[in-house]
């Protein structure tokens, strides 16, 4: 996956020209001719697109060289930044762009596209007050897209996919003095981000597994098999792959920006933008930003069923609804705008079965034939001085007026009708065609459910497309112009004319584009005998080395099964259009089918008022609800309630100062009293201090106190009343109470004392020693007193030819238990009896733990040398 | 007599002298309750230095005290009176200026 | 190397501020003008700093006198990666917050020149300062002259808002003055000296429950001042009524000394109980991103939106911090640059319409794009820095902040949740769209829907010299971020390992030592168990 590179300049300068057009004419068009203006913009786009030719030149040079597509063509401009991985790697984010065979068909489509569209709009904007920004900020988007296809990495991709967005929201509301359309822009732009929220969480599931943002590194790593792991969480008790859970978050991303189920609706509103940027962005270039994503990680996506399913059903799912509603739109934008997103969903089909050379042909076909569209839905409404979008209820008959825009209008829809041998033919007939080879594509039922749904969803869809699109062709087209008669609610100008040239031009080349670049999707054979795509087009051959695909059937029946659902969906969509709606001015379809449905998809299944009753207004409560508790509820807790605090105990505290002498006196007395009362009965406590085998006992003194010990506690006093606070003595056995055993931390001196007898008692070791320090060998321990000696024993513990695995510790010794310290000591007590000047007394015991054994242990050895005992 | 005599006067005049000084609300009163509580004092300490009798730190005492306490009704006295001269009363119910 | 550059980064504005307190009242133009230039013979000076090497973990340009030598108390400052930028930011916002405020503060001149000289004075000495004490004194001498601006040259519930923000302040940094008192007696009880030294301190070894304690406290007084969620309601108060110029600083340098305050003092000093409450603080950051962002979303006032925007914002700031690893940090104290120049640059742009019309009230405002056309260019773009778009530096810090949570899944990270975290913390680049274009719909498109506003003059050349350097910024660090980091990585991958060392060594001990920590560091490392962390995170990736 990786090709062959060669540093080129042009790459960066490609991108530099626009961007420079638009920095030049954002800051200073306001202020220059018109002329020059145009002359920037349209020029850079022109340089831009002289550079892509010549770089793809040098590109398909190379791929000569070095076999087809494995030649790629790079600039590395500069380090932007790194981060760093678990792992300790760092991974460098370059700003680097490359040129390959996936990203030269783009680029070349950016740029050439966007130039023809840059010259249109010179025609169609001149007049506009904000030509030099609309200028701009076109320029600014051709940069953005420009990297956003030539970005090599994932976050330098980024940059123009977020860059776009951007652009996209500023030409949206590019009348920004409607505010419906400013509204429209910041729509597309937060359901954009919702999207970007998914690529971003991609990036990191991708950098996590690759160890690079570069996508041929990405994409090795996938052909390795790094991404087959399981996920580290699992959902509904099963664990997806890392594959499935980084390609549908970056899916989402996709749906965002390609509009796709859930996150389509932005795209319809998006026609609020002129023209020429609905033709550009939502058409041409942006929206097909998703699908070039997949197809440049194809062979990260193809390794995931799961998410490849997903992409084929929403793809299906998005075509038969975006097209179900452009069947009962009246205005022209409206049509093809929902035209658009339907044609989105049919790439990505292509794409979920595997097709993805297939997938992106259609973005390459679907460029040419819909910007078209949209030049020529701007060309009627140049004509005709409809502002915002035109009903096409209100025309027709425009093929007098305006021959151009019709033939051109007409030989696209033909292609996204899929008119055989139209550019449109080729490509859809492909995508069908891999819905069908995945019918018969193993034996997996997920594979097979989705093939079949693919197929019988794409072919409604395209019927439907046939029908839509020549519903709207022959409504505007043909019949009598419906505006002509200014009376009545014909709003349109009475006088439509043909638009200039440099508006038809551009029609005119897109329009034979739509014609013919099918071609390069010809297969060179045929029947089919191969089993790759890229063995039978010039198209397929050419995206091999850069994208990946599932491998096409050798049956020649389900080329035939394709290509005659193809056919026959374009036949029968066209006839019913025909039978409608030609040389018609009412909508016949709405009598046919009751009312209430064709009400229901005319408001577009009132997709956006769900998303605003389930998301948008509960998530709106929520704000204004936290919006309100914050200033009431959380400062009332954290800032009010402290101050009312101090202020009211302040306030009770205060009421005791009442001023009264008598009552300060009394408080005194009563504190008096209390400290008499303290003083009353002696206060004492014992400490013990070891030198040898003499145990000093003492206690603090006190005034008058006089004291007399028992250090054993046996209830015979061993001095007599003196005022010495201290004494010593030897404990013998007969003085020992008990054992207890003491855990020490060896680093900290932790302790912890269990009082053992002849009994298994269990050790806490992870009371003393925090867990990790804890092997597992260490935990379980039980210990016991024997005779003189103390017992460690493991209860469950393996003992593998020891002979026993108790090990003995005399009392006073300290042995080590992993990391912790231990050892017995005798328990002994003693008592001190205090006696004060008032002559009250109090008896205190305190026991001790000896740190030595009472006697020397005569009787008690070693079984083995300490070492070997005590690990 | 032994000392337990003395200092059971000594607590009895203390004792007096105390309940006076809370239970009265009359501030000359209240200055003679201190005095008796003083005396109480004094009472103690002659008591102590004849069980002491080498010692006459006792009986150096009380007179400490004596003059301590004479200095105290001096200023004492004069703020009763200059207290009395604003407000009429020398009823500590009404000297209540210092609460909150 | 002039080893005194840091005394004459904290004498200039210390003797500007007396100098200023001799002029005569009267001489306004002289006030205005000697008071920036001070200020701006601070950032040269300061641009001094940048030009050092940072590719050691140490301090650079340290000072080290004694002054109060009997408690250990020093006079000593330094500056390595971590305190570097943010004194730049200081020293370059300083002056453009004070010129800015000359448009619009008519009254007392002489006493604003002499708060912001003092402020300056107070947010440098903190940021400078390696001595508990010092910078104790420094972190409370910022409070009186913000108060100040505030309270004085406010609107018109300043009193309100100046005492809030103080007593706030004050009462966090009590708490973390007592916790201070704690560590040093702690440590002379074993040392038998005082110290307020933190490099000396560093070598305490606390167990575990006083770690607990006094990172509470420590935690309590930056929390407030970051401001974290649910310590954030004086933020609100204190930008509504601040003065354009104390906005800006307030928000762009005084919330930084916060997270400062963490990564240079409680997280050190206290590594076990920052390992353990790092989640809850990086969860309140969470919950902080996206209710910040809640409430900005129905704001009405200008300024409040931003305000709670802020509070959005420094959560991420704390996530990152949290996350405990290289990118999470670097990326927490890129952001916290970002941070301050977007936000900065939005505060000046809500004074320059305040000047005109007096209000801030988004319901005031509507079409200003086609009134304003340069001022409106300037807030799309802070616009777009703020709401994270990548080639502005927004993107750059959350993008960093969000790895470092993703990755975060070392022993001493966030463990399994990390993806949940990155999650919903990620759902705060889609509110921050929401709101932040929300403010812009109201304020730029539409008709001009007041008179008032549609004769509004366009942004001048005075206010524009005070936002352009940070336009500028704004695609600097988004298009070469690599001049900023490659200053702050070192020092971010030294506090990390470091940071390592400390905390096993907290968790070991359960009463307080003394330990070499260079002799210790060096021993772990030759030894190899600070692979340990890498150990682990292979562990945990399989």
């Amino acid at each position: 996956m990786h090709p062959e590179t060669t540093q080129q300049l042009m790459l960066l300068l490609i991108i530099l020209f626009p961007l420079g057009g638009a920095v030049f004419n954002g800051l200073a068009g306001r202020y220059l001719p018109k002329g020059l203006v145009t002359l920037v913009a349209v020029g850079s786009v022109a340089v831009s697109f002289v550079l892509a030719v010549l770089s793809f030149i040098e590109l398909y040079g190379l791929s000569h060289d070095h076999g087809a597509g494995h030649a790629a063509l790079v600039y590395h401009f500069y380090e932007w930044f790194s981060v760093k991985i678990p792992g300790g790697t760092v991974v460098p984010i370059d700003v680097r762009f490359t040129m390959d065979s996936l990203s030269g068909v783009m680029t070349l489509v950016v740029t050439g596209v966007g130039g023809l569209i840059h010259m249109y709009s010179v025609g169609y904007m001149g007049e506009d007050e904000g030509y030099p920004r609309f200028m701009s900020f076109l320029n600014l988007f051709m940069a953005s897209m420009l990297i956003l296809v030539l970005g090599s990495s994932v976050p330098v991709m980024f940059i123009g996919w977020e860059g776009v967005g951007l652009c996209s929201y500023l030409l949206i509301g590019f009348w920004y003095e409607n505010r419906d359309y400013a509204a429209a822009g910041r729509k597309a732009f937060v359901v954009n981000r919702i999207g970007d929220f998914g690529v971003l969480i991609g990036m990191f599931i991708l950098v996590g597994v690759a160890g690079s943002f570069e996508f041929a590194d990405i994409n090795q790593a996938a052909v390795n098999g790094q991404f087959q792991g399981d996920f580290p969480i699992w959902l509904f008790g099963m664990a997806p792959s890392l594959a499935t859970v980084a390609c549908l978050f970056l899916f989402l991303g996709c749906t965002g920006k390609s509009a796709q189920i859930p996150l389509y609706v932005w795209l319809p509103d998006a026609m609020a933008g002129p023209t020429p940027v609905s033709a550009l962005i939502h058409a041409a270039t942006m929206v097909t930003a998703g699908v070039y994503l997949c197809c440049r990680l194809s062979p990260l996506f193809i390794t995931s069923d799961v998410a490849m399913s997903v992409i084929a059903v929403t793809g299906t799912l998005t075509a038969l609804l975006a097209a179900s509603i452009a069947v009962v739109q009246r205005e022209m934008k409206k049509i093809l705008a929902y035209s658009t997103v339907s044609q989105l969903g049919f790439m990505f089909a292509a794409v979920g079965v595997g097709f993805f050379a297939a997938g992106f042909f259609h973005v390459f076909t679907h460029a040419f034939f819909k910007a078209c569209l949209f030049l020529g839905a701007g060309s009627v409404m140049h004509a005709v001085h409809a502002h915002g979008d035109a009903d096409i209820f209100k025309l027709g008959g425009m093929r007098k007026y305006m021959p151009t825009t019709r033939w051109t209008f007409l030989a696209s829809c033909l292609a996204i009708a899929g008119f055989p041998l139209t550019s449109g033919f080729f490509s859809k007939d492909e995508i069908l065609l891999g819905a069908a080879a995945q019918i018969y594509r193993g034996d997996d039922p997920l594979i097979h459910g989705v093939g079949w749904f693919v197929l019988i969803g794409l072919t409604l869809a395209a019927v439907m497309t046939a029908f839509y699109m020549f519903r709207l062709y022959f409504l505007t087209f043909t019949g009598e112009y419906r505006s002509a008669d200014q009376s009545g609610a014909h709003p349109y100008d009475a006088h439509p004319h043909e638009s200039p040239a440099s508006m038809t031009i551009p029609l005119m080349v897109l329009g034979t584009g739509a014609l013919v670049v099918g071609f390069l999707g010809l297969p060179h054979v045929l029947p089919i005998t191969g089993t790759h795509l890229d063995q039978w087009s010039w198209w397929g051959h050419w995206m091999h080395s850069s994208v990946a695909g599932q491998p096409v059937p050798e049956e020649l029946h389900i080329v035939n099964l394709a290509s005659g659902l193809a056919f026959g969906a374009m036949a029968i969509g066209i006839s019913a259009a025909w039978v409608l709606y030609r040389n018609k001015s009412e909508d016949l379809l709405q009598q046919k089918i009751p009312a209430r449905l064709y009400q229901l998809a005319f408001d577009k299944w009132r997709v956006d008022e769900l998303y605003a009753a389930t998301i948008v207004n509960p998530i709106k409560k929520v704000a204004t609800v936290a919006g309100h508790a914050d200033m009431t509820f959380v400062d009332a807790l954290m800032t009010k309630l402290p101050s009312f605090n101090v202020r009211e105990s302040g306030r009770v505290l205060a009421r005791m100062q009442n001023g009264v002498v008598q009552m300060y006196g009394a408080v005194m007395i009563v504190g008096l009293v209390g400290v008499m009362a303290w003083y009353w009965t002696p206060h004492s406590s014992i400490q013990a201090e070891f030198d040898g085998k003499s145990v000093a006992l003492s206690t603090p003194p006190g005034l008058g106190y006089e004291y007399r010990w028992d250090a054993n506690s046996d209830g015979d006093f061993e001095t007599e009343w003196s005022g010495t606070p201290s004494t010593s003595f030897e404990y013998g056995d007969d003085d020992i109470r008990g054992v207890a055993v003491f855990i020490i931390n060896s680093q900290s001196g932790a302790t912890k004392r269990v009082e053992v007898g002849e009994e298994w008692v269990s050790l806490p070791l992870e009371s003393v020693i925090p867990a990790e320090f804890i092997s597992a060998q260490d935990s379980g321990f039980e210990v016991r007193v024997d005779g003189r000696d103390i017992l460690f024993r493991k209860p469950f513990a393996r003992t593998k030819g020891m002979g026993s695995k108790e090990i003995r510790l005399p009392m006073g010794s300290h042995g080590r238990l992993g990391s912790a310290r231990v050892v017995g000591r005798p328990l002994v007590e003693a008592t001190l009896e205090v006696r004060n000047a008032f002559g009250n007394a109090r008896v205190t015991t305190k026991e001790i733990a000896l740190p030595f054994d009472t006697e020397s242990p005569a009787h008690a050895s070693l079984t083995r040398p300490r070492d070997e005992v005590f690990r | 007599m032994g000392i337990g005599t003395y200092l059971a006067l000594a607590s009895v005049l203390f004792g007096i002298g105390a309940a006076g000084f809370l239970v009265r609300r009359n501030m000359l009163i209240q200055l003679m309750s201190i005095e008796l509580m003083l005396n109480s004092v004094n009472v103690v300490l002659l008591a102590f230095n004849r069980a002491h009798p080498g010692n006459h730190d006792g009986q150096l005492f009380a007179f400490f005290v004596i003059a301590v306490a004479a200095a105290e009704l001096v200023i004492g006295l004069s703020i009763l009176i200059a207290y009395y001269r604003i407000k009429k009363t020398l009823d500590t119910d009404d000297a209540t200026l210092l609460k909150y | 190397m002039n080893t005194q550059i840091l005394t004459w980064l904290l004498a200039v504005p210390a003797v500007a501020a007396l100098v200023i307190l001799a002029f005569p009242r009267s001489w306004e133009t002289g006030i205005r003008r000697f008071s920036v230039a001070a200020m701006l013979v601070e950032l040269v000076l300061s641009l001094r700093l940048v030009f050092a090497d940072y590719s050691g973990a140490g301090y650079n340009f340290v000072e080290h006198i004694a002054w109060v030598e009997s408690f250990g108390i020093s006079y000593k400052l330094g500056v390595d990666g971590f305190s570097l930028w943010l004194v730049v930011l200081t020293t370059a916002l300083s002056p453009v917050a004070l010129y800015a405020s000359w448009g619009s503060v008519t009254k007392s001149i002489k006493e604003y020149a002499f708060s912001f000289l003092l402020l300056e004075l107070g947010m440098l000495g903190a940021f400078l300062a390696l001595d508990l004490f010092l910078f104790y004194v420094f972190w409370e001498l910022m409070l009186v002259p913000m108060y100040l601006i505030i309270g004085v040259w406010g609107g018109k519930d300043r009193v309100y808002a100046a005492v809030k923000f103080f007593i706030y302040t004050m009462v966090g940094s009590l708490l973390m003055l007592v916790a201070v008192l704690y560590v040093v007696s702690s440590y002379e009880q074993l040392a038998g000296h005082y110290t307020f030294d933190l490099q000396e301190l560093s070598n305490l070894v606390l167990p575990a429950l006083p770690q607990y304690l006094c990172f509470s406290a420590f935690a309590l007084a930056f929390a407030i001042k970051v401001p974290m969620f649910p310590f954030h309601t004086w933020l609100p108060d204190a930008h509504v009524q601040a003065p354009t110029g104390g906005s800006v600083i307030l928000a762009a340098v005084l919330l930084k000394l916060g997270i400062y305050g963490f990564i240079r003092f409680a997280m050190p000093l206290f590594p076990v109980a920052s390992q353990a409450l790092g989640p809850v603080l990086a969860g309140l950051g969470i919950v902080g991103i996206i209710y910040g962002a809640y409430t900005a979303w129905v704001q009405r006032d200008l300024k409040k939106l931003i305000a709670y925007s802020s509070v959005s914002h420094m959560g991420f700031i704390l996530l990152g911090l949290f996350a405990m690893n290289r990118t999470g940090i670097s990326g927490a104290m890129l952001q916290m640059i970002n941070h301050g120049i977007s936000t900065g640059a939005l505060f000046l742009l809500v004074g320059v319409i305040y000047d005109r019309r007096h209000t801030r009230m988004l319901d005031d405002f509507g079409g200003l794009a086609k009134v304003m056309p340069r001022y409106t260019l300037f807030f799309l773009i802070i616009t777009m820095s703020s709401i994270g778009l990548p080639g502005t530096n927004g993107f750059i810090g959350e993008f960093m902040a969000l790895a470092g949570t993703f990755f975060s899944r070392t022993p001493i990270g966030f463990g399994s949740s990390w993806f949940i975290m990155t999650l919903l913390a990620t759902t705060g680049v889609i509110f921050a769209a929401v709101y932040m274009l929300h403010a812009v719909l109201r304020m730029f498109w539409g008709k001009v829907t007041h008179e008032e506003n549609e004769s509004l003059p366009d942004i001048n050349s005075r206010e524009t010299l005070a936002v352009l350097p940070l336009v500028v910024m704004v695609f600097w660090i988004g298009l070469y971020p690599k001049f900023f980091l490659d200053k702050m990585n070192p020092a971010v991958d030294s506090f990390v390992t470091d940071f390592t060392v400390r905390y096993y060594e907290g968790r070991r001990t359960s009463e307080a030592r003394l330990v070499d920590f260079d002799e210790l560091k060096a021993r772990l490392e030759a030894a190899g168990e600070l692979a340990m962390t890498e150990r682990s995170e292979e562990e945990a990736r399989r």
